[in-house]
């Protein structure tokens, strides 16, 4: 593995983790300043920062459709760990969705 | 202003911020593909310096004001996939921009991701912000 794929690859689940610390902090605060300056909140724009860095860095090698493709994987992963992990309902129409957002990405990473 | 009118309106500010983060996203990604681009033949640090990386992160704190609003209000199963129309539009831009080749697949499947994001559209009631238990992690 390259250290671009394993880039992209961190990137994906510091993705995955930053949403679920996003929606975190802003089920929290009563106004929108203190949910933006909650530090889960933060920490979750923390690690989005850091993931640009390793974006930037996988698409030194890698096309932009590549990485957007690959990254969509996210579409997928987040519903499920929020989920798993904030309690949410996922209703069948998000998952019927989320499975042809899959499906999209999947037939996306059949181009050349 | 009636309780109708109302959650119309605070419908139409969630849609608006929705709207907002996804081209803020979308944005980011194009700005860093071209900073990506400036630093070819050099080191990280170049593109790290470079103006279209500064306006990568600007896009990003435009997506994190737009995004903390959204999640305000929805939950995150029901946000995120909005996230998703970003790629149809990246993969235009990377056509008509970059040069980047594109094909059927790329257009079927970025048909079926937008048709996916139609299907993921949140239900008439969920306006009001929703409490979530602590992450386990």
């Amino acid at each position: 593995m390259s250290p671009e794929v394993a880039a992209l690859g961190a990137g994906i689940a510091l993705t995955v983790a930053a949403q679920l610390l996003l929606r975190s902090g802003a089920s929290r605060g009563a106004s929108f300043l203190s949910s933006f300056l909650n530090p889960r909140t933060a920490v979750g724009y923390g690690l989005f920062l850091l993931t640009t860095v390793l974006n930037v860095f996988a698409m030194r090698v890698l096309d932009l459709k590549t990485v957007t493709a690959w990254a969509a994987l996210t579409y997928v992963l987040t519903p499920m760990a929020a989920a798993a992990l904030l309690g949410e309902e996922v209703s069948r129409r998000t998952v019927a969705g989320s499975t042809l957002v899959a499906a999209g990405i999947v037939v996306f990473s059949l181009g050349s | 202003m009636s309780d109708a009118t109302t959650q119309r309106g605070g419908g139409l500010a969630v849609a608006a911020a929705v709207a907002a983060a996804v081209g803020a996203r979308a944005g980011a990604s194009i700005f860093a593909k071209t900073a990506a681009l400036s630093a070819v033949g050099g080191g990280m640090l170049t593109a790290l310096i470079s103006p279209w990386y500064l306006a990568a992160l600007a896009c990003l704190f435009g997506q994190s004001v737009f995004w903390v609003l959204a999640l305000r209000r929805l939950p995150l199963n029901v946000a995120y996939p909005f996230l998703a129309l970003s790629i149809p539009i990246n993969l235009t831009v990377a056509h008509v921009v970059f040069n980047e080749a594109i094909d059927g697949w790329h257009l079927l499947g970025g048909a079926c991701i937008v048709a996916g994001v139609a299907l993921c559209r949140p239900p008439r009631a969920t306006t009001a912000p929703e409490q979530t238990r602590e992450p386990s992690t």
